[in-house]
């Protein structure tokens, strides 16, 4: 082969790709789809009974977290029942990993798709219960808007992804 | 001044100089290094006169974190060693775990068959990361933009599949866990391999003369120094020793699917580089037959292991089966407890054998972990083929080697 084939072989290439549409997906402006098992910050569900938190305060989400993110503090009430007096999430400490909605045995723990964790402060990536939940039934509002990017993929029925 | 080792020692007395020989501090910052990797070198004008590698500049003890976490909650670190193939570091823990428990032979087919696609998906991802970097430090900028964009359609069909791009913590111990697949994502893959362009990548760098230029008869490494330094992956297989654990030692799928192992006899940078291009076209080819396996299963079949000690039950049976609440709190809380005993199990990671060891005393949490990553054991001969080369060659050898950093330092 002639000194410069390889070259001209590359070349010839790039010509051939010019016309092609660029990859680049303009962040800020423009989002990308968000297939529908992202991992973003965990939400809380909200009881339709009580209008609080899902959580029964059983703590496998403490035990399951392997990083010590969640902090369940419970009491008893006069009659031996239990009640969650605090639901602390340390956002700063979470690898998203979703052991603790793997592990959670009432649905309280919830996906969401929100990954603007960015905060100016550092005391404001450790959230509570309430505000868990108000994350989740806002990515819930964003989820109609969404919808249409999910697929027949997610009708598979696994654990994972119920209700 | 008291000498802490020889090896100490010998790095001193290397950064004191000799003579009229300059010495030269590359890295840890060098963004040809791959990561935060230092090389100590000492230079006759521009000739490498003698190499020292330093590294645990990014040492996170993940080995005793192993120690400390359960078994479900290290899927989370290992991940985050080989960060360019998270997937096929999880499943190298999880196939070690599942061999300490003695339910290798149990994993369904679906979860093999899973398992092997993800994997080389995952070694997809990790060599473009590597095609494009190799190609970058020689001068090749096209090759790395075209590299990067095959990778983010891998790292999309990741986040997909197990809901992250990077740090996957994908499946878990006896099966696929929440992360089985359907044919929506099956359809993305095959739409993927349909698409994919390395031939493209292949004709910008294969044939160019300026590459060939910079990377034949660089970086020798002989059969016996390969042997004797313990070096695996494409770096052996790139010294014309046909090693590979995927046909040595078959595990998941690969005793099911049909490929080759590329192997060059030459033991030059080029001839790595050959080994791993070719090893993307056999990826692309094991991806292909997984994906007709899975679609022939069906949809119904198993994904995990029959065993209430390994996997959780349904968790919509939890709050109103007594037997499965029950089993549910015991694996969350006590995790799964393999039989006293030891174990190894290593599986051909992109950069060659990653292996773990685990010692169990029976309870959730192994007594001890021992990782064996291939990228520290392949690191071990730069210093050794770098003396004689140019400094400009220093950085082929690096990319040839592949090395990443997080799993050397772990």
């Amino acid at each position: 082969m002639p000194l410069g084939s390889g070259v001209m072989k590359g070349l010839k290439t790039m010509l051939m790709v010019t016309g092609r549409k660029p990859a680049t997906v303009l962040y800020p402006e423009q989002l990308r789809d968000i297939s529908y098992r992202f991992r973003g910050q965990v939400g809380m569900r909200r009881d339709e009974v009580t209008g609080g938190m899902t959580c029964v305060g059983c703590g496998l989400c403490e035990t399951a977290c392997p990083n010590d993110v969640i902090r369940v503090d419970t009491s008893e009430n006069e009659d031996g029942t239990r009640f969650v007096d605090r639901y602390l999430f340390d956002v700063g400490r979470c690898v998203f990993c979703y052991f603790c909605i793997e592990a959670c045995p009432v649905d309280a723990l919830q996906r969401t798709h929100d990954f603007h964790l960015i905060t100016d402060d550092r005391r404001g990536l450790l959230i509570d219960g309430e505000k868990m939940i108000e994350i989740y039934e806002h990515d819930q509002a964003n989820r109609e808007a969404e919808q249409k990017n999910i697929g027949p993929g997610a009708a598979l029925a696994n654990w994972f992804e119920r209700g | 001044m008291t000498v802490v080792s020889g090896v100490a020692d010998a790095r001193m007395d290397l950064e004191r100089g000799s003579g009229d020989n300059m010495i030269l501090n590359m890295g840890p910052q060098h963004p040809s290094t791959h990561g935060v990797l230092r090389l100590v070198i000492e230079l006759d004008g521009e000739e490498v006169r003698r190499c020292d590698a330093d590294m645990g500049y990014l040492h996170r003890g993940v080995e005793k974190l192993l120690e400390v976490h359960d078994y479900r909650g290290g899927i989370t670190l290992t991940d985050r060693m080989d960060y360019t193939s998270g997937p096929s570091n999880n499943m190298a823990y999880l196939m070690a775990i599942e061999k300490l428990m003695g339910i290798t032979d149990d994993i369904p087919l679906r979860a093999r068959y899973l398992r092997t696609a993800v994997a080389e998906l995952s070694r997809l991802a990790a060599h473009h990361i590597w095609l494009g970097t190799h190609g970058l430090d020689i001068g090749a900028m096209s090759a790395f933009l075209w590299s990067l964009r095959e990778r983010e359609k891998i790292l999309y069909l990741f986040e997909e599949a197990c809901g992250a791009r990077l740090t996957t913590s994908f499946m878990r111990v006896g099966g696929t866990g929440p992360h089985d697949v359907g044919d929506q994502w099956l359809d993305n893959v095959e739409a993927f391999l349909n698409g994919y362009t390395l031939d493209e990548i292949d004709a910008l760098l294969t044939e160019n003369e300026v590459f060939i230029e910079r990377t034949r008869d660089v970086g020798l490494i002989t059969q016996e120094q390969a042997l004797s330094y313990g070096l695996t992956g494409p770096v052996i297989r790139g010294s014309g020793i046909a090693w590979d654990l995927r046909k040595a030692q078959p595990y998941a799928a690969y005793d099911l699917v049909d490929f080759e192992v590329p192997v060059f006899t030459e033991g030059d940078v080029y001839a790595r580089y050959l080994v791993r291009l070719n090893e993307m076209y056999q990826s692309k080819r094991i991806i292909g037959q997984c994906v007709e396996a899975l679609r022939d299963l069906p949809l119904d079949a198993p994904s995990n292991v029959d065993l209430p000690q390994v996997v959780p039950p349904d968790i919509g049976r939890v709050p109103v089966d007594m037997e499965a609440m029950i089993n549910h709190f015991k694996l969350v809380m006590h995790g799964v407890q393999p039989p006293p005993g030891e174990s190894y199990f290593g599986i051909e990671n992109p950069k060659g054998e990653l292996g773990f060891y685990f010692v169990s005393d029976g309870t959730g949490m192994p007594y001890r972990c021992h990782v064996r990553s291939p990228s520290f054991v392949n690191l071990s001969i730069i210093e050794e083929i770098s003396v004689g080369s140019l400094i400009a060659d220093v950085v082929a050898i690096i990319g040839s080697v592949d090395i990443v950093l997080g799993e050397v330092d772990r």
